[in-house]
Parts: C-alpha cells; sequence; structure tokens
C-alpha cells in the first residue's frame, strides 16, 4: 500500500467516525420536532373545522327547550315554546286516538323540531317558522311551514302534518304507491277536503265513478285502485263518451302516428271515431286514473275511522291484498265501509254559490256606509 | 222629486245602461256558445269551468256598470256646475240620497240581463244531474257588487269632487306601495295580510266580490 492510499484511507475513516458526533451535536433538533408538532397541530385544527363543518352540514343545532309529551318530543326555542306546548298536546291526543304502538314507536324515532326560520321572497327573506321531522339537514323526511308569528292552531297543523309524513315513512311499496301522497290521513277532515272530495266525486268524467256514485261496490273498489274488475283500464274506467276527457290528460305513444294524428283531431275537433281511435291505442298503464290521490286519502281516513286505536297498525302490519289490509285495518268488510263512505261523500256537497244572508246583508250595509260618507260630508257642491 | 231625479238620471245613463245590459244578457250566452263545441257537453269538470268563466265576466261587467254610472252622474253634474242639483229645494244630502237610490233602481237592469241570459244559456245545456245552474244567485251578486261599486265611485266622486282622479292615482299608488312594503319589511306582512283577508271576506266590504262567481256547480 502506497503512503497516499494509506492517507486516504485515513481520511475515509476519520470522516466515517467523525458522522455520528455531528448528528447527536446537532442544535437544530429540538426546533425540528416542535415545527412537526406544530404542523400536526395546524393539520388537526384543520381537519376539527373539517368535521365540525361537516357535522354542522348534517346536523342542526338543538333548540333549548324540550317539550314531551307521550310519544311526541318536540326541540323549539324560548318564544315559540308556549304555541308549541299547547299544540303538542294536541297533536298527542291525536297519536293517542289513532292508537297502536307502531305509529307511537315511528313518531318516538324522531325528535321534531319547531325552529324559526326565513325564506326568498320577492325583493327580501321573509320570516316563517319551520317544522321539521328530525335535526338532520338533509334527508329530513317531513317539513311543513307556517307564519312567523304562529297560533297554537297553526304550530299543531304543522306537526300534526309531520306526523301523518312519519307514519307513512317506511311503508311497503305497495301501500306507498296506492297512498300516493306521503302521508297518512290521521286528522279529521277539514270543510274544504270534504268539499273537495264530492265535487271530485260528481265531476269525474269517468263511467267507473258513475257506477259507483250509483251504489256499486265493486266500481267504487275499482275506481280507488283497490280492487280490479276484469278487462283493461280503459274499459273498465270509461265509457266512449269520456275519450275525449280522458284524452285530455292522456296521449298515445308518439311513435304511434296514426293514433297521435287521431288524438289530435280529437282534442281539437271533437270527432268521436278520431277520440276512439286514440283512446284505445293509449297502453294500460298510461289510462288516466278516475279518481285524484285525494279522494283515496279520504278513503283511508274513512277505513282508519271505522277501525278505531290500532286501525293504522293494523293496516301496515297487514299482509296479503291491499283489500284484505283494508278489510283488517277497518276491522268490517269493506263493502260495509265503501256503502258508508259513499253516504258521507253524497250528503257533503257544498254550497257554494248560494250567497249567505250574512253576505247579502254585510254587502249592503258596505253600500250604504260609502253612500252614507257622500251624503254627511258638509261641503258645496263644486 | 224622486221620480222626476230618476228620469233625469235615466236620461243620463241610459246609453250605458242598455250597453251593459245587453252586455249582461248575452255574456252567458255567447261564451256556452263559444265554449261548449270544444269541451263537450256531458263533461262536469269542464261545465264548471264555462261556468266559472261565466261568472268572472259577470263580475267585472257588474263592477264596470257599477262605476260608470257613478262616474258618469257625476261627470254630467260637474260639467253643468250642479246646477239641476242646486235648483231643487231640498237639501244636498237628501238631493245625493235620492241620486243614490235612483242608480240602485236603475243598476237592476243590468242584474235582470245577467238573470236573462243565464237561464237561457243554462236551459241550452244538458246539465248532467249532479250539477246545477245558479242564474238567479249569479244576478243576485251581480246587483249586490254593482251597487258595492256605484257606491264606492259614488263617495269618492262627491267627496273627492274634482280631485277624484288624484285620489284614484294615490290610492293606487298607495295599495302597491302596502305590496312592496309587505316585501322590503316582512315584519309588516302579517297585520297587511290579516288587513287583507278582512277586506276580501265576509263580512268584509269586498266579500260578495270576492266570493265564488260561476253559472255552473254542484
Amino acid at each position: 500500500m502506497s503512503e497516499r492510499h494509506l492517507v486516504f484511507l485515513i481520511a475515509v475513516a476519520i470522516a466515517a467516525a467523525s458522522t455520528p458526533i455531528r448528528a447527536q451535536d446537532r442544535d437544530g433538533q429540538p426546533d425540528s420536532l416542535l415545527r412537526r408538532i406544530q404542523r400536526l397541530d395546524s393539520v388537526m385544527i384543520a381537519r376539527s373545522h373539517r368535521v365540525d363543518s361537516i357535522r354542522r352540514s348534517l346536523v342542526r343545532p338543538i333548540p333549548p327547550v324540550r317539550v314531551q309529551r307521550g310519544t311526541i318530543q318536540v326541540r323549539t326555542d324560548s318564544v315559540l315554546g308556549p304555541s308549541v306546548r299547547v299544540a303538542v298536546d294536541s297533536v298527542a291526543a291525536l297519536i293517542e286516538r289513532r292508537g297502536g304502538t307502531m305509529l307511537g314507536a315511528r313518531v318516538a324515532g324522531h325528535v321534531l323540531l319547531v325552529i324559526p326560520d326565513s325564506v326568498q321572497s320577492a325583493f327580501w327573506t321573509r320570516p316563517v317558522v319551520t317544522l321539521l321531522a328530525d335535526t338532520a339537514r338533509r334527508w329530513t323526511v317531513g317539513r311543513a311551514q307556517t307564519a312567523a308569528d304562529p297560533t297554537p292552531a297553526q304550530v299543531a297543523a304543522g306537526l300534526a302534518t309531520l306526523v301523518e309524513q312519519i307514519a307513512m315513512q317506511g311503508a311497503d311499496s305497495a301501500l306507498s304507491a296506492w297512498v300516493m301522497l306521503g302521508r297518512a290521513p290521521l286528522r279529521d277532515a277539514t270543510p274544504t277536503e270534504t268539499a273537495d272530495e264530492y265535487i271530485q266525486m260528481v265531476t269525474a268524467q269517468a263511467a267507473v265513478v258513475r257506477r259507483c256514485r250509483s251504489r256499486d261496490v265493486a266500481s267504487c273498489l275499482d275506481a280507488l285502485g283497490i280492487d280490479s274488475l276484469p278487462g283493461t283500464r280503459l274499459d273498465r274506467w270509461y265509457a266512449p263518451e269520456d275519450y275525449r276527457s280522458a284524452l285530455r290528460v292522456a296521449a298515445p305513444p308518439r311513435e304511434d302516428s296514426a293514433a297521435v294524428d287521431a288524438w289530435i283531431r280529437c282534442r281539437h275537433d271533437g270527432d268521436q271515431t278520431s277520440c276512439r281511435a286514440a283512446a284505445v291505442a293509449l297502453p294500460n298503464d298510461r289510462v288516466p286514473m278516475p279518481l285524484p290521490a285525494s279522494v283515496r286519502q279520504a278513503f283511508l281516513r274513512e277505513v282508519l275511522d271505522a277501525g278505531g286505536a290500532g286501525a293504522y297498525d293494523r293496516l301496515l302490519a297487514g299482509t296479503g291484498t291491499l283489500r284484505s289490509r283494508l278489510t283488517v285495518a277497518a276491522g268490517e268488510p269493506l263493502d260495509a265501509t265503501v256503502a258508508r263512505w259513499l253516504q258521507r261523500v253524497e250528503r257533503s256537497r257544498p254550497e257554494r254559490m248560494r250567497p249567505p244572508a250574512g253576505l247579502i246583508l254585510a254587502s249592503l250595509g258596505w253600500s250604504a256606509a260609502f253612500v252614507a260618507l257622500a251624503l254627511i260630508r258638509r261641503t258645496s257642491w263644486a | 222629486m224622486f221620480a222626476q231625479s230618476l228620469y233625469v238620471q235615466w236620461k243620463w245613463n241610459r246609453d250605458f245602461l242598455g250597453f251593459f245590459t245587453a252586455i249582461a244578457f248575452a255574456a252567458p250566452l255567447i261564451i256556452l256558445w263559444i265554449a261548449l263545441p270544444h269541451l263537450g257537453l256531458s263533461s262536469g269538470r269542464e261545465l264548471v269551468s264555462v261556468g266559472g268563466v261565466v261568472g268572472a265576466a259577470t263580475a267585472v261587467i257588474a263592477v264596470v256598470a257599477g262605476m260608470t254610472v257613478a262616474w258618469h252622474g257625476y261627470g254630467i253634474d260637474e260639467r253643468a256646475g250642479h246646477i239641476y242639483a242646486m235648483s231643487l229645494p231640498i237639501t244636498r244630502s237628501r238631493a245625493l240620497a235620492i241620486r243614490a237610490c235612483a242608480a240602485a233602481i236603475m243598476l237592476a237592469l243590468p242584474a235582470l240581463g245577467v238573470w236573462i241570459g243565464a237561464m237561457l244559456a243554462a236551459g241550452q245545456i244538458e246539465m248532467p244531474p249532479s250539477l246545477h245552474a245558479y242564474a238567479g244567485s249569479l244576478a243576485t251578486k251581480a246587483l249586490l257588487t254593482s251597487w258595492l261599486a256605484h257606491a264606492l265611485m259614488f263617495a269618492l266622486r262627491y267627496c273627492a269632487r274634482s280631485r277624484s282622479k288624484v285620489v284614484l292615482i294615490i290610492l293606487m299608488f298607495g295599495l302597491s306601495g302596502v305590496g312592496i312594503a309587505t316585501s322590503v319589511a316582512p315584519g309588516s306582512r302579517g297585520m297587511v295580510v290579516r288587513a287583507g283577508d278582512f277586506l276580501i271576506s265576509n263580512p268584509g266590504p269586498f266579500g260578495v266580490l270576492f266570493s265564488r262567481w260561476t253559472l255552473i256547480d254542484v
């Protein structure tokens, strides 16, 4: 080994031996750890903010006042508290009257919120009170709105709407599809709803509804979509003279150009032959239903009324056809329920056009008052 | 005195009254004549809709007739410097009361036109048993509404006199302002809505005008 090689090896050995000593003696080590801790802290705070943000986007802040009667639990603020307490009493009575453990359990699974809110109006935001079926910001089952300073009756109406929506939540698809509106009719019908039901029944342009009104129970069940008669929907529901009316809300498939042409002629000219051609071209699932969903709701209310407490539970727990489930819920043969429903509908004809005596007197009184304004003014003619 | 005043007002307003009576008589017939071939006679829902159009037309005719008679009567008198009214040996209040009563009697003519026209129109329809024609109720509402419209315009003209147009414009702007205020100041909305509800519902002043108007109903 030459001298030059020896010097090189000694230099390498010294360099290798000195490396750990430099690492242990480095002055920046604590600063580096501190910086790392600070960086991790920042990350943690940022992630914490993100978690908070996500939580806030999913769940609303819970108002402080808690009102509970039976299975219904409501959270609200101190201003709305007194109205909500009165309202909750009446809604709890409604749940108790409809009875059943299933309804109670479903309502108990939600914390209803009654909170001040605002909605966008034309130029500004408008204060309202929003009623929600749970604390989630999204995927809320039910929602209702009422005036900014609601009366207990208005709050009760909103809460009852939520309870009706919760009642249909998770119902099986057959029942949900039949009910259509996504809420169970637990409340009593209002005069407006009753009048609307009568008007729908007497103005429906469908042979099946006319047969129903003449006390044909099978036709009633068919018109309500509970039990079908044999044949196509068009044959079962509509007579030829009804085709033109049915074709106002339904059209044949666009691929069938001859039927579309007949449909246009039927609508414009009222030609019976064209109406028939267009109507028979309607696919079975496109034939319009003879009665709207509101009438089904009214009939379901009749079923629940007939069944009394527990009718709702029996309806949801029932199996088999819709007819058999409604029969079990009503606790009586469905023919009897239909007959009673028809009687009630026929009795509920509204007197909308006859001016009541109070209206006539009020109108005369106001007219006289306006004329008196001119008479009592003490002034010259000009 | 009353007969003489009635005769004078009749001379002033007979053209307008003849026009409104003819329109009120013809409107139900014309509307049904136009609409029914396009709708089909047997459709209950569509008959109710057509009846609603007749009702709306009747309401408009009643309001315009009442206001026109009041506006025109005052206008003629004003152009003559109220000479005729001042020449009568009675007080201003009594003269105005006689005028209002005479106008009320004359406004029965358009209502009569509505009743006869609606009866004839309803007779042309083969009505389903569940539907009814309400010619009498429609005419009654037309009469009440024309009296109300006349009373309002009568009060405005004889209270505001030559400033009637200004007052009308102020009223229109005021109502528009209230509408905007409900949007800009949401706190006032509840009060405005309650006031509006009172005005347009029974027993408010405009309850009869905002009630149901239709020739054919259940």
